[in-house]
C-alpha cells in the first residue's frame, strides 16, 4: 500500500465531522493542518513534514451537495 | 484490471448518512504535486478546482481568457487549463492529462473529476449498496 492510500484509508476511517467545511492534510495516521484556505493548508503541512507526501481534503459539510 | 475505492460515509444534517464517490489521485502543477481527494461527478461535462487549489499547484491561469461558466448554483468566472494527474492502486497506476476549470468566485468545493478525458479512459461503475466506485481501464493500458 502506498502512502496516498495509506493516507486515504485513514480518511475513510476518521470521524471527521469537527472539520466540516474545512480542508485537512492527512499524512502517516494524522491530521497535521487544517483551516479553511487550502493553499495555506498545502504549505502549512508541507514545512510541518519536509514534503508534499500527504493527502488534503476537503471536508464536506452536512449541507446536501448539488454541483 | 479493475481499480475500486470505496465511498466515503458523511453524516447530513437531517440525520441521514450521504455516500461520497470520492478517489485519492494526484495533481501535477508547475510546481510540487499534491494529492488530493476527488469527487467523480458524472454529471459535469469537465473537471474543475478552486482558485486556491490552483494556487497551491502554481498552476499559470492568470493570463488567460476568463469564461463564463454554467452550474448547478449559476454562472461562475473561470478559467480553462490542462493539468496532469495520476490514480491508481499499487503498481497498477494512470498517469495522464485532463482539461480542468479554475472557478474563480471564491466558491470553496473539492475536486471535481469531470467526463472530458477522464470518462474516456476509465469504465466507471458506481455501487452505492457496496459504497464502492470501480474504475475500469478501457484500453487496457497504463497511460
Amino acid at each position: 500500500m502506498t502512502s496516498l492510500e495509506a493516507d486515504y484509508d485513514f480518511f475513510l476511517e476518521t470521524d471527521t465531522s469537527e472539520y466540516k467545511g474545512k480542508w485537512i492534510a492527512v499524512s502517516n495516521n494524522q491530521i497535521i493542518a487544517m483551516g479553511k484556505d487550502v493553499k495555506q493548508v498545502g504549505e502549512d503541512a508541507k514545512k510541518k513534514i519536509g514534503s508534499n507526501k500527504f493527502l488534503l481534503v476537503r471536508v464536506p459539510s452536512k449541507e446536501t451537495m448539488i454541483f | 484490471m479493475v481499480l475500486s475505492f470505496r465511498y466515503k460515509d458523511i453524516p447530513r444534517s437531517n440525520g441521514t448518512r450521504a455516500k461520497s464517490p470520492s478517489i485519492p489521485l494526484t495533481f501535477f502543477g508547475n510546481g510540487s504535486p499534491y494529492n488530493f481527494t476527488a469527487l467523480i461527478d458524472s454529471g459535469a461535462d469537465v473537471s474543475a478546482i478552486p482558485k486556491g487549489v490552483a494556487e497551491l499547484l502554481n498552476l499559470d491561469f492568470k493570463n488567460k481568457k476568463v469564461e463564463k461558466t454554467f452550474g448547478i448554483g449559476g454562472v461562475v468566472p473561470a478559467v480553462e487549463t490542462i493539468i496532469g494527474i495520476e490514480l491508481g492502486k499499487g503498481h497498477e497506476r494512470y498517469k495522464f492529462n485532463i482539461p480542468i476549470k479554475i472557478i474563480l468566485d471564491g466558491s470553496d468545493f473539492p475536486p471535481l473529476i469531470g467526463r472530458a478525458e477522464f470518462f474516456d479512459k476509465f469504465d466507471i461503475t458506481f455501487k452505492q449498496s457496496e459504497k464502492k466506485i470501480f474504475l475500469k481501464s478501457i484500453n487496457s493500458q497504463r497511460y
